[in-house]
């Protein structure tokens, strides 16, 4: 996994939990949790964008947008998004560091293969 | 014709501990150490585990996970986490953790589900988790449970909605 996919996982998760903690009457509050800086982690979100690349980020920002999570992991040569069969050159392997994260060829999700596969 | 209902599987928070995911010596005095102790007792590769134990900090930075009573739940939705899964841990000396009571917690139950799952179970395992360790009795029970399988015994016993 390369700094850029772990940056990607990272905003990923960020933007996860900061949905499920925005709405009024939430899950979270009504189980009696507390949910109340949401400036710290408006902080870190911007420092995890601040290093990602610009053409990654409007990629994140787009299947965000459209799907509500952004990254996608390949298991077995599929994506776990969409369940497409990726074209056989990408589903072989991971990326390498400096490479740019790829985009799911069928429904443009971020795709991140996890150690071991 | 009568539409009949499909019969609904009770949720069974066993479904997703195993008594290898409970460690009932944590040895972290700090809230930090205890997460990273019970992230480390999932199945995970050592990169999703760090990513995991990354989202469970910040959710912390966030507010409190404890419920009071000496009890936390840290918890959260991660990619790196292919399904739902529980690991639990016990702090005989008690670790502070921002408790809206003030009291230290012993009982940590971390609950890491992935974005989506199916049957949509995450919610209503992180309610049942919270009403399970709210009863007296089980907190009890949980706190004085010899081993793990004990431990997991009571889960399994108690640890059923539906």
């Amino acid at each position: 996994m390369n700094k850029e996919a772990e940056l990607l996982i990272k905003l990923n998760d960020l933007e996860l939990l900061m949905k499920e903690t925005e709405d009024p009457g939430l899950v979270e509050e009504g189980l009696g949790f507390k949910v109340e800086k949401r400036e710290e982690l408006l902080a870190v979100r911007q420092r995890i964008r601040a290093a990602i690349r610009p053409e990654t980020l409007s990629r994140f920002d787009r299947a965000w947008k459209r799907y509500g999570r952004a990254l996608a992991p390949v298991d077995n040569g599929v994506c776990c998004g969409c369940f497409g069969r990726l074209p056989t050159a990408m589903a072989q392997t991971s990326y390498h560091p400096g490479e740019e994260a790829p985009s799911c060829p069928f429904c443009a999700r971020i795709l991140y293969w996890a150690p071991g596969d | 014709m009568a539409k009949r209902d499909a019969p609904v599987r009770p949720l069974k928070l066993t479904e997703f501990l195993r008594p290898q995911h409970i460690k009932l010596k944590l040895r972290s005095n700090s809230r930090d150490g205890v997460l990273e102790e019970l992230v480390n007792l999932l199945p995970l590769e050592p990169r999703p585990r760090a990513l995991l134990l990354d989202m469970l900090k910040q959710r912390e930075k966030l507010g409190s996970t404890s419920i009071g009573k000496g009890v936390a739940i840290p918890h959260g939705r991660s990619v790196v986490v292919s399904r739902l899964m529980i690991a639990c841990g016990r702090a005989d000396e008690g670790v502070d953790w921002d408790s809206a009571d003030g009291k230290p917690v012993n009982l940590f139950f971390a609950i890491a589900a992935p974005p989506i799952e199916v049957g949509n179970l995450y919610h209503p395992t992180l309610a049942r988790v919270v009403e399970l360790v709210r009863d007296t009795a089980v907190r009890k029970r949980l706190l004085s449970a010899a081993d793990p399988e004990a431990f997991w015994q009571i889960v399994e016993e108690e640890g059923v909605a539906g």
